[in-house]
């Protein structure tokens, strides 16, 4: 799909041939732009909001200080307006603020955040279950084969939706459950660094759960992918050497496959990233994503949606999200197109 | 021909049986159990209910009698919406999801097509880049996003459809093209990529050194065989479709098949569950099907009786 990387096919396919897909991947003008986008983008997510707080003192993710003014009229502002609020001084919002008086520069910022984290280790859970899955059935093949690519099959049959939802409301009960054991047997015995653990992880439960069931359902692709690319390599000479000389199964799985197919892998973990934030988004538009006070893009998504109706449409709650959304997903969209195109995966 | 067709649908009732069988398992083993709503129940209480709807005994038993009753086409009574039967629900709310879906498919399938198809005719130039920008933009929002942007710009500031609701034709445009942006722009891209490799074939230079115009060699010779991955791509585009989508019916306010996927989830309403899965997988199982005819007529190279 990157134009570059097919215009050189077309212009001077000898001498894009003997380039390496790194270099062909170098010369995507796209390419660049989106790893750009995308490094400044992480950066302003991850540096930002605690800058942002920093700049006046004020916790603008709280929203604190306006919530004791709820009253005033000037609980809503649209962009570039300043907010005035009583206890906290004065402060400009430069994209405006929500319901509660929370800058939505900062909410869309720390947002981002947690979804390209949910994004990020979703997709990585998803990559080591599809790694797996396809390296077992390319490399052993016969009934093994078969049966892990029907039951791929079958999973791609059922409604993606309905799969996380029953996983979703299967695992909130035991997961939480078991965190209060935990934290039950961490009393009863005294262990600090368990406490400790626990109740760092008890507001992140949700966040878990989320990375968990997301990474378990996309990992179909990439096994499809994975089990393909093992097909071709596994008849190349260098594998039957590897066999001849005795080397274990598991020795030529992760010595001489693995290395082999890290370029798919990177190219479907990029590819799966935005897919994976768009699924965090759907189930936090229907209230089983990230929970308040937390927020994603996801959930302030759902917010700006319901801010729009023809009594007061508080258009820039939607925009604003939707911008940094789109954009950020843009450039992983393009980028993991381009690699595909480099490394020429398919 | 006919011996592929046979095996091709015995393989696809065969996953329509383990979807189905899987979804009903999964639901009754799921922690909760489809009584927890009902606080303070005793273990008599609860083997009442079990019994009442013909939960109880083991699970094998369980699972062949639900079997028995859908395949008589009985798919029982809902465990939340009391007196309603799954198949009123659906029968009530099946029609207003198909009516969306079909025009949004119609959209979709013909809106990708076409922008695919010119998008490769004119690679690496500005139609190329805008279409592909675009529908890389279209699948990078969701689609609770993209219904209120509609609603902003042509209900709320043009005025031009209503913001919800369904009562009469205008109310199906907007989220009719809500529902068919994403999958519009899957299209769209399968139909560039494959497009882009068959204009690259030898027949296709055989075409032009005719002298064919170029509309010709795309529309006639090209497009025949570029579209076959599309082809493969509409049977669970339009399964998913037809279903309804949970988003779109609560962006504008739809009284679809949509919703009842996720609330009977949420809500543990087994039965409806199952309803809805079973018409997700029937439709998706024929629907396939109906596209491997249709890929075997298309491509006469497919070796059918393998």
């Amino acid at each position: 799909m990157s134009s570059a990387a097919a215009a050189m096919t077309t212009t001077g396919s000898s001498a894009s041939d003997s380039l390496t897909g790194w270099e062909r991947l170098k010369l995507d003008r796209m390419a660049m732009i989106s790893l750009a986008v995308l490094v400044i983008s992480a950066m302003a997510c991850f540096v930002a909001p605690p800058v942002l707080n920093s700049l006046d003192g004020a916790n603008r993710g709280a929203g604190a200080t306006s919530l004791r003014n709820s009253t005033s009229a000037a609980t809503y502002s649209p962009p570039g307006s300043l907010v005035q609020t009583a206890q906290g001084g004065t402060y400009t919002a430069w994209l405006g603020t929500d319901a509660n008086g929370r800058d939505v520069l900062y909410r869309v910022l720390s947002g981002g955040r947690v979804s390209l984290v949910v994004g990020l280790c979703a997709a990585a859970v998803s990559l080591f279950i599809g790694t797996l899955i396809g390296m077992t059935a390319g490399f052993y093949g016969g009934k093994v084969d078969h049966f892990l690519m029907r039951l791929v099959d079958v999973l791609y049959a059922n409604p993606r939706v309905l799969f996380v939802l029953i996983l979703i409301s299967a695992l909130s009960g035991p997961l939480s459950l078991a965190i209060n054991q935990a934290r039950a047997a961490a009393d009863a015995h005294n262990w600090l660094m368990l406490k400790s653990w626990v109740d760092g992880a008890i507001p992140y439960q949700r966040t878990l759960i989320l990375i968990f069931c997301l990474g378990f359902i996309e990992w179909l692709t990439m096994a499809r992918i994975v089990r393909g690319q093992v097909l071709v390599l596994k008849e190349q000479q260098f594998i039957s050497a590897a066999r001849v000389l005795g080397q274990s199964q598991w020795k030529i799985m992760t010595r001489h496959l693995l290395p082999n197919l890290w370029t798919v892998i990177l190219t479907y973990l990029t590819l799966t990233v935005p897919v994976v934030v768009l699924d965090e988004s759907f189930l936090s538009f229907l209230g089983l994503g990230i929970e308040e006070p937390a927020s994603s893009w996801g959930t302030l998504l759902k917010e700006g949606a319901s801010a729009v109706n023809p009594l007061v449409s508080r258009w820039w709650l939607l925009v604003t999200p939707a911008v940094a959304m789109g954009v950020a997903l843009l450039a992983l969209n393009f980028l993991g197109d381009a690699l595909r195109d480099a490394f020429d995966v398919h | 021909m006919g011996r592929f067709l046979i095996s091709r649908f015995l393989s696809l009732l065969a996953v329509l049986a383990v979807v189905l069988t899987l979804t009903f398992i999964l639901f009754r083993t799921s922690p909760g159990g489809p009584f927890s709503f009902e606080r303070d129940l005793t273990a008599q209480q609860i083997h009442e209910k079990e019994v009442k709807y013909k939960l109880d005994g083991p699970l094998p038993v369980q699972v062949a009698r639900w079997w028995g009753d859908a395949l008589r086409g009985d798919f029982r009574e809902s465990m939340k919406s009391k007196n309603f039967t799954v198949a009123e629900i659906l029968r009530q709310s099946l029609p207003v999801s198909f009516t969306l879906g079909a025009v949004a498919f119609v959209l979709a399938a013909s809106g990708g097509i076409i922008a695919g198809a010119l998008a490769a005719a004119r690679k690496n130039h500005w139609p190329d880049r805008l279409a592909m920008t675009g529908a890389l933009l279209a699948i990078s929002l969701p689609t609770f996003v993209t219904g209120p942007l509609l609603v902003l710009v042509f209900a709320l500031g043009l005025r031009w459809f209503p913001v919800g609701g369904w009562t009469g034709l205008h109310h199906l445009i907007l989220p009719s093209i809500c529902l068919a942006i994403p999958y519009g722009a899957y299209v769209a891209r399968l139909m560039r990529n494959s497009m882009v490799e068959v204009l690259g074939a030898d027949f296709i230079r055989t075409a032009r050194a005719k002298g064919l115009p170029e509309r010709k060699v795309i529309f006639r010779h090209a497009l025949k065989v570029a579209i076959l991955p599309v082809v493969s791509y509409l049977g669970p585009l339009a399964a998913g479709l037809l279903t309804g989508s949970v988003v779109v019916e609560s962006v504008f306010g739809i009284p679809g098949a949509g919703q009842h996927f996720v609330s009977s989830i949420l809500n543990k309403d087994g039965f409806l569950l199952m309803g809805a899965v079973a018409v997700y997988c029937v439709l998706l199982v024929v629907l396939n099907f109906f596209v491997d005819i249709v890929y075997c007529v298309l491509d006469r190279r497919i070796k059918l009786y393998e």
